[in-house]
């Protein structure tokens, strides 16, 4: 009588629980994977837009600090481009007036170094250690003169007027593959 | 809250409508991210490629009467075009106006206008 009376207590079957099961594992592997590919797109977004603004502000500072390149009032601090290479650019400029291009407290970025390479981007002040200022997959310079003729891979610094670099970013995570050109013309350019 | 019967087929019928449209905004919202950043890098690239024209044009020989021209230009995979026009607005000054279209479907435009000065010359 017991076993009788347990066996008709409503409830649900061994087959509704199963395809219940069933469902309910689809529903929430779904929901899983969905978030899981929200999650890693926003976070490729997030490493694309860091790789990206980094390099920008790379190239911001860069162009501007190039751009003062041989500022030489005195004539005699011998201020300009000292060495141009395709992952190499050294570069002064006497802002102080000094007569030569010796940092002090007040100008502490008369002689600036830049190296390129791959995963590099560098800058150094001064002489002193190359440090990361961004992380391209790749970058590298070019030297043009003023017609705009590439002048190759070890020009003469005197020659050159305008100074292109060129940065790779092709991070499979890092978005689309690209190649972005900065190009900047010297400002204080004397014809050799 | 549950009947002792079970659930509803409108009910479950809500729940699921529930679970469609949290699921489609969240893919929307990341979807619509993504755009909005293409977007953007398209117009970065293209305002970098019109600086980088304006660089170049300003470190370049004066070039007397007016000028226009076009190019291809191509940032990996984004592709585009650079149109330029040159004019003489005074014997010693010269304005450059430089349009880049960065990208074919949705693509993004930058416009850069300068001036340009001559010196060093007699009469100028």
């Amino acid at each position: 009588m017991l076993r009788s009376s347990r066996l008709k207590r409503a409830g649900f079957t061994v087959v509704e629980l199963l395809v219940a099961a069933t469902v309910g594992l689809f529903v929430t592997g779904a929901a899983i994977s969905l978030c899981w590919t929200g999650n890693r797109i926003v976070a490729g977004l997030l490493e694309s837009q860091r790789a990206w603004q980094e390099t920008r502000a790379a190239a911001t500072l860069w162009t501007a600090e190039l751009r003062g390149a041989g500022y030489d009032p005195t004539s005699t601090a011998g201020a300009g481009v000292s060495r141009a290479r395709s992952d190499t650019l050294e570069f002064s400029a006497d802002w102080n007036a000094s007569g030569a291009v010796t940092p002090t407290a007040g100008n502490p970025s008369e002689r600036l170094a830049y190296a390129l390479g791959a995963g590099t981007w560098k800058r150094g002040v001064n002489g002193g250690p190359r440090l990361p200022a961004a992380w391209p997959d790749s970058a590298k310079f070019s030297y043009f003169d003023g017609l705009a003729a590439d002048l190759g891979a070890s020009p003469d610094p005197a020659a050159i007027r305008l100074v292109e670099v060129r940065v790779f970013l092709a991070s499979p995570r890092a978005g689309p593959a690209l190649v972005v050109r900065w190009r900047v013309a010297r400002r204080n350019f004397r014809t050799p | 809250m549950r009947s002792p019967g079970g659930w509803t087929l409108v009910e479950v019928l809500v729940a699921l409508l529930l679970l469609t449209v949290g699921g489609l905004a969240l893919a929307g919202s990341a979807t619509h991210a993504h755009a909005a950043r293409e977007r953007a890098l398209r117009s970065a690239l293209a305002l970098t490629a019109a600086e980088s024209w304006i660089e170049t044009w300003r470190a370049g020989p004066w070039v007397v009467g007016p000028t226009t021209g076009a190019a291809p230009a191509a940032w990996g995979v984004v592709t585009g075009s650079v149109e330029w026009t040159v004019g003489r607005l005074a014997p010693c000054l010269s304005e450059a106006r430089v349009r880049v279209v960065a990208g074919t479907r949705t693509p993004a435009t930058a416009t850069l206008v300068t001036r340009r000065f001559r010196e060093s010359v007699a009469g100028c």
